[in-house]
């Protein structure tokens, strides 16, 4: 079958030494910042992205990808361990993990999330294995004008389907779009928001802008956070024994398998990520467990859904990502401009041009979570140990490599300067519950969508019909405004129900 | 569709959801979150630091530029703050300029 002939090209590609050496780096970065709470997978992708730049683009996706799944592994443990959680994802393992390590069994606890993480990734890549050329062949008949569309449907369900409010999502990512616009027309090379600033001629740096938000203002944060979480007394953690019981095999498989299927179809949704998928798979475990009371106070299927959700997510995120060039959340928004800055331009072509690239990339994911579950099982004691490194000595660290690799981009302090204000951006868009991911997915789309636009206008001579005449930007965009509409639908709904709650009097 | 087409739509979309949600705002309660003035502060000067910095004096006086205004955020002691400042830029060093080949002088006599 075809699809073996190019698992062994990509399996070829995946074991050349460079890459494998970037794999391993990337997973084990992964797992490292998974572990530690107050930075994630985010801070560090865009704080690695300057490194792609002198690095073959192969080798630096296998990197940034194996740390994005790599902190699903992670961010577990200090779940367990400390009630907190390593990720966003990690955090509803808590609510399980923690009780289980009261109870003595954090051994067990760590080595079902694990087993978890893997089962989950497994199938999460099987599916991604299976489904992607199918789904990129299809999307090579779509048009300038069904991008687009299918674009804007990506934004919006982005927009409006993660967390807070949708009319601020979708705010934050015409943000994003009007950030975006700042640079040089590629068309007719004018100016654009350039103000005279020489250092804009090519736009913000994508670098610095991602940094600022996520890295500046999330140190920001987690000061305050960390401060109060270092005066909690740290629990004694003995790893005797981490071998489960039977009782535990057989609660949790069913779980994992459950928790993988909810984490697949979410991590395919844009703007569902890796913590939906999560939540969503503890929900479900207990409302259909026989005995739901055990939730909550240790039940291993509480741990493992969830992480089985997480990891599954991870890994299905990069189809739309790489088969339709359609970034689910902040981080695949990252690797697509990790592709664009190298030259490779992403959509449904990527599968056919790119062939080394596509499935060197989905053999690397293989490798890399076996690598991983021998990098969380035996050497589980470092993980632990490091989790006693103080935070006012790692915050300094993570500012000063942010700034230098902002840097290092063009050699230019203008850049560091963007981060902090950037850094102020984010931190005031935290401050009053705006979203910073959909910003990120709308600067980094916006160019493509305008190049659609500008080119399906040019086909159709300046008619805008064309966008409701072809049948299949037509169909994106009615997706688009039901979805529009249930969202404002269901927030007039959760209006009106609050307003019932707080006058019960009538 | 000149290079101005789009930024008008995206601004006027902009400026209509910046009414959307201003206007209904006014009508409801709410709190403000009170921001953490001081990690606010230090951090963005700390980043300031740095990009003012390390054009003219190089590197390593960047970092400790860096590493001195991060440490007002919290309450840290002189010789950590020191021994901080000396480590990050022997590492930053190493594996920026010596490590990856990063064109940052270390430090910078002639300007």
């Amino acid at each position: 079958m075809d699809m073996f002939a190019n698992l062994a090209l990509g399996f070829q590609e995946a074991f050349a030494f460079q890459n494998l050496m970037y794999c391993f780096f990337g997973v084990f970065l992964g797992t490292f910042i998974g572990v530690l709470p107050g930075i994630g997978p985010l801070a560090t992708i865009s704080m690695l992205l300057p490194l792609t730049f002198h690095v073959p683009p192969t080798a630096a996706l296998v990197m940034l990808a194996g740390i994005y799944y790599g902190a699903q592994y992670g961010g577990s443990t200090a779940s367990i361990l400390m009630n907190l959680p390593g990720t966003p994802a990690a955090a509803v393992v808590c609510l399980d993990g923690y009780p289980m390590a009261k109870n003595g069994r954090a051994g067990v606890a760590l080595f079902m999330t694990t087993i978890a993480s893997f089962v989950g990734s497994t199938i999460g890549i099987i599916i991604l294995t299976a489904f992607s050329p199918a789904l990129a062949g299809v999307a090579l008949a779509f048009g300038p004008a069904d991008y687009f569309s299918m674009m804007v449907l990506g934004l919006v369900a982005a927009a409006a389907l993660a967390q807070g409010s949708p009319a601020k999502g979708i705010a934050m990512v015409l943000f994003g779009l009007a950030l975006g616009v700042v640079g040089t027309d590629v068309q007719t090379g004018q100016q654009r928001f350039t103000f005279g600033i020489p250092e804009l001629a090519d736009g913000f740096n994508l670098v610095a802008l991602a940094m600022g938000l996520f890295g500046v203002s999330e140190v920001i944060t987690s000061i305050r956070r960390m401060r109060e979480i270092n005066k909690q007394k740290q629990e004694k953690i003995t790893l005797r024994s981490m071998v489960p019981t039977k009782d535990d095999v057989r609660q949790s498989w069913p779980a994992m398998l459950r928790g993988s299927g909810v984490g697949a179809f979410f991590g395919t949704l844009p703007g569902a990520g890796t913590t939906i998928a999560s939540f969503i798979a503890y929900a479900i475990e207990k409302r259909s467990a026989r005995k739901p009371e055990r939730f909550g106070r240790g039940a291993v299927e509480g741990i493992s859904a969830p992480e089985a959700a997480s990891n599954a997510s991870a890994q299905t995120a990069f189809i739309p990502t790489l088969t339709l060039g359609i970034p689910g959340d902040a981080v695949m928004a990252l690797m697509l401009g990790a592709m664009i800055i190298q030259g490779i331009q992403p959509g449904p072509s990527l599968v056919t041009e790119h062939p080394h690239l596509f499935w060197g990339l989905i053999a690397s994911f293989w490798i890399g979570n076996v690598l991983l579950v021998i990098l969380n099982i035996p050497l589980i004691g470092i993980w632990v140990r490091m989790l006693r490194i103080p935070y006012s000595i790692l915050y300094p660290a993570i500012l000063l490599f942010i700034c230098i690799g902002v840097f290092s981009v063009n050699n230019n302090a203008f850049d560091v300067l963007l981060v902090m204000i950037f850094g102020v951006v984010g931190y005031v868009m935290t401050l009053l519950k705006f979203e910073p991911a959909p910003l990120i997915l709308g600067f980094i789309l916006g160019p493509l969508m305008e190049e659609h636009l500008r080119r399906a206008m040019l086909l159709s001579r300046g008619d805008a019909m064309v966008f409701l005449e072809r049948p299949v930007s037509a169909t994106f965009l009615a997706v688009t405004a039901a979805l529009l509409g249930w969202s404002l639908f269901s927030a007039v709904k959760q209006q009106r129900m609050a307003r019932r709650q707080l006058a019960p009097a009538r | 569709m000149g290079p101005g087409y789009f930024p008008v739509i995206i601004g006027s979309l902009v400026s209509l959801f910046g009414i959307l949600l201003f206007i209904p705002a006014l009508f409801r309660e709410g709190t403000i979150k009170n921001p953490d003035w001081r990690p606010f502060l230090t951090i963005c000067a700390s980043v300031f630091a740095f990009a003012m910095i390390v054009e003219k004096f190089g590197l390593v006086p960047a970092t400790v530029g860096l590493t001195v205004a991060a440490a007002f955020a919290e309450n840290v002691r002189p010789l950590q703050i020191v021994l901080l400042a000396i480590g990050l830029s022997i590492i930053g060093v190493v594996v920026f300029s010596h490590g990856l080949g990063i064109p940052v002088p270390a430090f910078r006599w002639n300007r």
